[in-house]
């Protein structure tokens, strides 16, 4: 999307609550994703969009209800293929503003494969994950961000398998823009977002989400979260090195780079479909 | 086994109740007091959309004898709360004998609930709970149902006892005074013509309670299964929580996989390997599977894949039951791909069809689709302990010091040893590609075609004994039908002949290969026959015509979910009065 | 925060004319009437009538609130597009939504709003202390002063619900599953 000057931004001719949908969410009482919410229509009233110039493509789980809770264009699609159905959308309709919705089952695991094409073919799409490092709709099973130790029916004792980064394979799979978010502080969110809308390209916002009733302990996220002590850097080896020492609660815009984002040009020519018919006559 | 069954024998209740008042909790009490008191039963629950504190309803139906299905209505309704009851007003049928029991402070009975004629008595649950410090009302609910239905004191003490063990004494005994006090309450209440006592059946076998998905896990593991790679999915993730510390337990491994297709492709490898193994889904994991079933099929890999079905199409209804993937099990992949679908009868046979799907696959060295339910997997049901079953056959292997081995070896019965990895000699590439009887890949003609009937050979001429289907009754009406509808099909044909009719019962276990000679001969004789089943387009009913398994007046009953097939809609189909109903 | 936010969120403090301080009042004030309805959908949807209730007479109270400021401002409000956020994210009296629960009793509901009371009125007090200027200090002080009135009436209403017992978030069912 073209970034707009500060100055023809409109002052806020939406508000936040425009951008909500009459759906009741169904979340549980004090979910993270609730701070998204919050987060993603503040952001979408201070860019100041029109809601039906909006589309917003999910997969499925928790995270995944979020469409339909917003003034928007939705797609609730099947579990973790929101990122193809939101590249299809975006190519062939570059005038709307593409939203994708996920979570880190959805997102990371049976989404990985797409995620990893997503970064490395720059479509201006932004990708918000609502991460709580748990399966939370379907009872509780460990997800690529949980823990190795953490305990679960699925895995008792923990996978014992090394947590999935989703900075550093964003950032190696060439996504133009990287950011991390704490759904606690959902201001603060809706300014990440509205920069990850605005910059060109493939925009990654991951999103820590505490859920509340499968994983209680993720109420300690609020200490541990604070902003990167580093401004966002366009040097991915330095972006690279800062993750290095991420601890996975830093904040703030790690990487935002200037890749060109990925559009086909149409090259319409009069009369195409006759002339192609000719080249088969004899 | 004797069939007839009548209404007075079970009792039908459900609590309602919403946002942590403990209906299911309160439910499961009951139905492990009744199985202690020598009855039958089973308990499914429903639930609103929300993870937790949504409105739920515990639906139990207690008897004398197993039961497999919930009947036409309810006689007792206790409700907590009405919150948002309205939801579950389809699943609670009720009749003029019915009886609701409502907590007083909640307001008025819904008027969904009362056109029926039901009788509505308000009890001050939540006061009498307030009377005794730590009690609760769903306890003073218990204590209500326990009356109503006549379970023995000291049983339900014992079991309260039990499951509060963890909390201390003091929370079991305020439990215990909360019963009692409902048990007061229900003394005092005229039970009108519809009474009940659980009464015990002497049974020669142990009971059990357990749920369709458990048995699954079991019958897997009894199978040979050591192997489970899956992906959680609902209604099937109890399957793999079940299996994931028992599986260390015989030597086993679960793993979850990061989806379905790395699921039943990691299955693939440990059934290359020699390990038999096992992946449980739903409707859109299967689907997802699909391309990797025909890669089972073609390089004849043993697999076995367990969908527990829900309502489809796509997302559909996750907690929802259905009988609508008979197609795609059966039809799904690409090219000719003829592979094994079963389906169990009951919670109970869940436990039989996985074991013996698990000993079909190794044997025929095939996938197996075993077609369960969100139904059958998630009631819980008190059951005579399910038969030993003990098959002793497994994977066909190549003799040691074999010479010239060749995997795909077009012997009579198309069963080709299957040389595991690390047996000297026999090295081979096992192909999803057409392949000669090498394993070589192969575009030619006679390859194609005698490795086609091969793998179909072995399928069509495998003696599958008496377990394809179940079989009972004689006379002029046939039921035909698969899984769940087992359950209400069952019931409507054990009233039809307490009427005097005869009537022939075929539950069918092995859904493909199609059996049409063997249907035809159970048919055989009968004037009205009539298909059963929970979907929409009535799957199993084309699929029987189009093998040419049914005469051509044969009718169909099917009917989509999310509510379950009653016994009395059945009745109501039958022919007879000598017409077609 | 970064530096950047930092600074910008210090602005707020100094506030240098009445008018921007009734802003900052009403959008407080608006913000925290918008989130008590918000919480009061949510426990409605889990079937905990009794503190959506309760959140919902706090959304109308927070309404009254709002209509207060905007008379002081002579009925009109004005935002501009590069308003300093808030310090802590969202504004004082907003309830943080990571603060409730299913099973959350009136004492819990009322204890939130007991804090948010507390939060505005220091905030108040703050923009008195560090303004310099004197007709917005007075208006700070005003804006303390009945900030100081909801702390005492959101007191007298938790007195009337006392802490539920031990054990107020245990649920005997089980998580229900989906998808």
């Amino acid at each position: 999307m073209t970034a707009l000057p500060a100055a023809s931004l409109p002052a806020a001719s939406r508000g936040a609550g425009d951008y909500k949908s009459k759906v009741k969410p169904i979340w549980c009482p004090g979910c993270g994703d609730f701070g998204v919410l919050t987060a993603i229509t503040r952001a979408l009233s201070d860019l100041g969009l029109p809601p039906e110039q909006i589309a917003v493509v999910s997969g499925i789980g928790c995270s995944s209800r979020i469409p339909a809770y917003l003034n928007a264009y939705g797609f609730h699609g099947v579990h973790g293929r929101a990122l193809p159905v939101a590249t299809g959308l975006k190519l062939s309709r570059p005038d709307m503003t593409v939203l994708v919705a996920s979570g880190d089952g959805d997102g990371y695991s049976i989404g990985g494969n797409h995620f990893l094409h997503a970064c490395r073919r720059n479509v201006d799409l932004t990708y918000i994950v609502m991460d709580n490092r748990v399966y939370g709709m379907t009872k509780g099973q460990p997800s690529p961000t949980t823990e190795p130790e953490w305990d679960s029916e699925l895995a008792p004792g923990g996978t014992g398998l090394r947590a999935f980064n989703p900075l550093v394979i964003a950032l190696a799979a060439g996504a133009n823009f990287i950011a991390r978010c704490f759904s606690g502080n959902p201001i603060e969110t809706a300014q990440i977002i509205v920069e990850a809308v605005r910059t060109p390209g493939f925009s990654f916002v991951e999103i820590l989400s505490p859920c509340i009733t499968f994983r209680p302990d993720e109420h300690e996220w609020k200490k541990a979260v604070r902003q990167a002590s580093v401004s966002e850097t366009s040097d991915p080896s330095r972006a690279a090195k800062r993750l290095m020492t991420d601890d996975g609660f830093n904040v703030g815009i790690l990487y935002r780079g200037d890749r060109t984002p990925y559009q086909p040009r149409l090259a319409p020519v009069p009369d195409a479909l006759a002339t192609m018919a000719r080249e088969f006559a004899v | 086994m004797p069939l007839d069954f009548p209404l007075s024998a079970s009792f039908s209740l459900a609590i309602v109740g919403s946002g942590g008042a403990g209906v299911i909790t309160t439910g499961g009490l009951l139905l492990n007091a009744a199985a202690r008191a020598g009855g039958y039963g089973l308990l499914t629950r429903s639930v609103g959309p929300q993870i937790r504190g949504g409105e739920a309803a515990a639906l139990i139906r207690l008897s004398s004898r197993p039961v497999d299905c919930h009947n036409d209505s309810f006689d007792l309704v206790i409700a907590l709360d009405w919150q948002n009851v309205q939801r579950f007003a389809a699943e609670l049928p009720l009749g003029p004998g019915s009886l609701i029991l409502a907590e007083e402070t909640a307001g008025d009975v819904p008027a969904p609930l009362l056109v029926a004629g039901s009788r509505a008595i308000k009890i001050p649950m939540q006061k009498l709970a307030k009377g005794i410090p730590g009690g609760r009302p769903n306890m003073v609910a218990l204590g209500l149902a326990a009356e109503l239905i006549g379970l023995p004191e000291d049983g339900l003490a014992t079991i309260v006892t039990h499951a509060l063990a963890h909390k201390g004494s003091e929370a079991a005994g305020a439990s215990l005074k909360a019963i009692a006090a409902g048990r007061t309450q229900a003394a005092g209440i005229d039970r009108g013509a519809r009474t009940f006592a659980l009464a015990a059946t002497p049974s020669a076998r142990e009971h059990w309670i357990v749920t369709g998905n458990e048995a699954t896990g079991l019958g897997a593991l009894r199978g040979g299964i050591r192997f489970v790679a899956a992906y959680p999915i609902t209604p099937a993730t109890e399957i793999l929580e079940w299996m994931a510390p028992a599986l260390p337990k015989v030597n086993g491994m679960l793993i979850q996989a990061e989806d379905e297709l790395a699921s039943i492709n990691m299955v693939i490898g440990a059934a290359f390997g020699g390990t038999p193994a096992m992946t449980a889904t739903s409707g859109p994991g299967l689907a997802l599977m699909i391309e990797s079933l025909g890669l089972a099929v073609a390089s004849e890999t043993p697999i076995l894949v367990v969908d527990v079905m829900r309502n489809g199409p796509s997302t559909g209804i996750p907690t929802k039951s259905e009988q609508s993937d008979l197609n795609i099990s059966v039809h799904g992949l690409h090219g000719d791909a003829p592979h094994l679908v079963l389906a169990p009868l009951s919670v109970a046979d869940c436990l039989f069809t996985t074991q013996w799907a698990a000993h079909l696959s190794e044997k025929l060295q095939t996938p197996t689709i075993v077609l369960s339910d969100q139904f059958m997997g998630q009631a819980r049901a008190i059951v005579d302990c399910p038969e030993s079953a003990v098959f002793d056959e497994t994977r066909a292997v190549p003799p040691p010091g074999i010479a010239d081995y060749k995997r795909y070896a077009l012997t009579a019965h198309g069963i080709s040893p299957m040389a595991l990895p690390g047996a000297p000699g026999c090295q081979y590439t096992a192909d999803g590609l057409e392949h000669n009887e090498r394993g070589t890949p192969s575009s030619q003609a006679e390859d194609h075609r005698a490795q086609l009937d091969k793998r179909l050979r072995k399928l069509t001429d495998h003696d599958y004994g008496a377990a394809w289907a179940e079989i009972d009754g004689n006379g002029d009406i046939a039921v035909v039908t698969w899984g769940s509808s087992t359950g209400p099909a069952r019931e409507a044909v054990a009233r039809a002949r307490a009427q005097g009719h005869a009537v022939r019962l075929i539950a069918v276990r092995l859904i493909a290969p199609a059996q049409p000679a063997r249907l035809a001969e159970s048919l055989a004789g009968a004037r009205h026959v009539l298909v059963v089943e929970q979907n929409h387009s009535g799957q199993f009913f084309h699929y029987l015509r189009g093998h040419g398994a049914l005469p051509a007046e044969a009718r169909s009953l099917h009917r989509p979910g999310p509510l379950p097939l009653r016994p009395g809609e059945i009745l109501s189909a039958l022919p007879l009065g000598g017409q077609p109903a | 925060m970064t530096p950047a936010r930092r600074k910008k969120s210090a602005r707020l403090y100094r506030v240098r004319v009445p008018a921007e301080l009734l802003r900052i009042a009403h959008a407080m004030e608006n913000e925290a009437r918008v989130r008590y309805g918000e919480l009061a959908d949510q426990l409605d949807a889990h079937n905990n009538t009794d503190v959506a209730d309760l959140f919902r007479r706090m959304a109308e109270i927070e309404a009254l609130h709002v209509a207060k400021v905007l008379a002081l401002a002579g009925g009109k409000i004005t935002t501009p597009a590069d308003a300093p956020p808030f310090p802590d994210d969202e504004g004082p009296e907003t309830a943080a939504t990571a603060a409730a629960h299913y099973l959350m009793t009136p004492h819990h509901a009322l204890s939130i709003m007991l804090k948010n009371e507390q939060r505005a009125f220091r905030f108040y007090s703050r923009v008195a202390r560090t303004t310099k200027a004197k007709d917005v200090r007075n208006l700070a002080q005003q804006l303390a002063q009945e900030e100081k009135e909801h702390i005492q009436l959101a007191q007298a209403w938790l007195a009337k619900y006392p802490p539920p017992p031990n054990g107020w978030d245990e649920d005997p069912d089980p998580p229900s599953g989906a998808g």
